[in-house]
């Protein structure tokens, strides 16, 4: 791609995380890149393309997260599943606060994106399944219960970013975010699990900033 | 209020849930009443003194949710609760939905919301702590456990409408809504709290999750 692509869907994509995808235009978009409007049509006819773009790049990132060969055995591997979807959503944080507008103005892409939350819904709750069969985690409480964990798990990564704008407060940082989710997990975990935890992801925890803290 | 003021708010609500806040105007409104714009501007001359009247009833809604010296000693209080909230989701939806909108353009009314969030929020978390020591709920096994429950189960309730529309899981249903609310505090019962759920919850979620006939 060239360098003047690039710079247009960088200077996009923060506009639209910084102001929202409705209220960015053409011109502001030509003005961060520092190229005329005349340009930026010649690379892109319409705000409507580098949308489109921009949901091509989040998808490269988003197929291999949810791809079913995805393996993660242990927990640290769910960990790591973590920082991916935090780096996601750190990055591309328009996709996660406008989805309303998104599907309202962009159907089309809207209908990809529902079939990524069913596909991570049912991943997650397929991990847990699979650690049932490891020990790491207790059978089900109740029929389907671990599905309705799973969604919940999906909501609180789609709506972290929103979240502080809800509260008022700062975006908390990739350690709430981790223990908001691990959270759901610990109540589950066998003595195995418990143990495995402590080892490996409560250590992981502590090597972030302890400065930070649940508000 | 008078007639026609109650029509023009019902109208309006029933616009800003259905189009979102931003796209509704005074014409709509107008047209959904059933009156002149005219005559709507002689009752609320902006956009704006809708947004305050609808505010208004918001508060009388919200507060005695909120009150401090609401006590739900028992679970079933708490189910209770869960309905309110559930009517609250329903009848306001765009209070839940339109939050950019509302800061961008309304904010007195948003900084009431974030006002009502913190109260919301620790009212939640106090419920919790109250039912640990009551021995409802086992002692929590991780520091912070129960305030981060508390966050996730605010975070259930505030964002449920907008994942509805947003996964596209079909109609909006109160027995889903209490279900996922009632699966975080599951792991956690002791015997006798689970005893108490199971005798006095599960029937009634039971109950409303039969579907409408």
């Amino acid at each position: 791609m060239s360098q003047t692509k690039l710079k247009i869907l960088d200077a996009a994509l923060y506009l639209f995380n910084t102001y929202g995808l409705i209220n960015v235009r053409l011109q502001h978009i030509a003005d961060e890149a520092g190229i005329s409007v005349g340009n930026l049509a010649y690379h892109y006819y319409a705000k409507e393309a580098i949308v489109k773009k921009i949901d091509e790049d989040l998808s490269k990132l988003l197929i291999p997260i949810i791809s079913e060969n995805r393996f993660f055995p242990s927990l640290i591997d769910f960990d790591n599943q973590l920082a991916r979807y935090y780096h996601m959503l750190r990055n591309y944080s328009f996709y996660f606060l406008d989805l309303l507008e998104l599907k309202r103005a962009y159907p089309k892409l809207y209908r990809k994106r529902e079939v990524y939350i069913k596909k991570i819904i049912h991943q997650i709750e397929n991990w847990f399944c699979f650690n049932v069969e490891r020990g790491l985690i207790i059978p089900e409480i109740r029929p389907k219960h671990y599905q309705v964990i799973a969604h919940t798990i999906w909501m609180v990564i789609t709506f972290w970013m929103t979240k502080p704008l809800d509260k008022g407060i700062p975006e908390e940082g990739e350690r709430i975010f981790k223990e908001v989710v691990w959270s759901q997990v610990l109540p589950y975990l066998t003595d195995t699990g418990r143990l495995e935890f402590d080892l490996m992801i409560e250590r992981l925890l502590d090597s972030y900033n302890p400065e930070y803290e649940v508000k | 209020m008078k007639a026609t003021p109650q029509k023009i708010i019902n109208a309006a609500v029933s616009l800003f849930n259905q189009f979102g806040l931003a796209n509704v105007r005074l014409q709509h409104i107008a047209d959904k009443t059933g009156i002149s714009v005219g005559n709507l501007a002689y009752h609320f001359p902006k956009k704006a003194s809708i947004i305050r009247q609808i505010d208004q009833d918001l508060e009388k809604v919200i507060e005695p949710l909120l009150s401090n010296e609401l006590t739900f000693p028992h679970l079933i209080d708490f189910d209770n609760q869960l309905s309110c909230y559930y009517a609250l989701l329903n009848n306001y939806t765009f209070y839940f939905l339109d939050l950019l909108e509302m800061e961008r353009a309304f904010p007195v009314m948003h900084i009431k919301r974030k006002k009502y969030i913190q109260r919301m929020v620790g009212q939640i978390g106090a419920w919790i702590r109250h039912h640990e020591k009551n021995g409802i709920f086992q002692p929590q096994i991780r520091p912070n456990q129960y305030r981060i429950l508390g966050h996730t189960i605010w975070m259930i309730i505030t964002f449920w409408m907008t994942q509805q529309k947003v996964s596209n899981t079909g109609k909006s249903n109160e027995g889903t809504f209490k279900e996922t609310v009632w699966n975080q505090f599951l792991p956690i019962f002791t015997p006798v709290g689970l005893m108490e759920y199971e005798a006095i919850i599960l029937p009634q979620l039971k109950l409303v999750n039969m579907p409408d006939l």
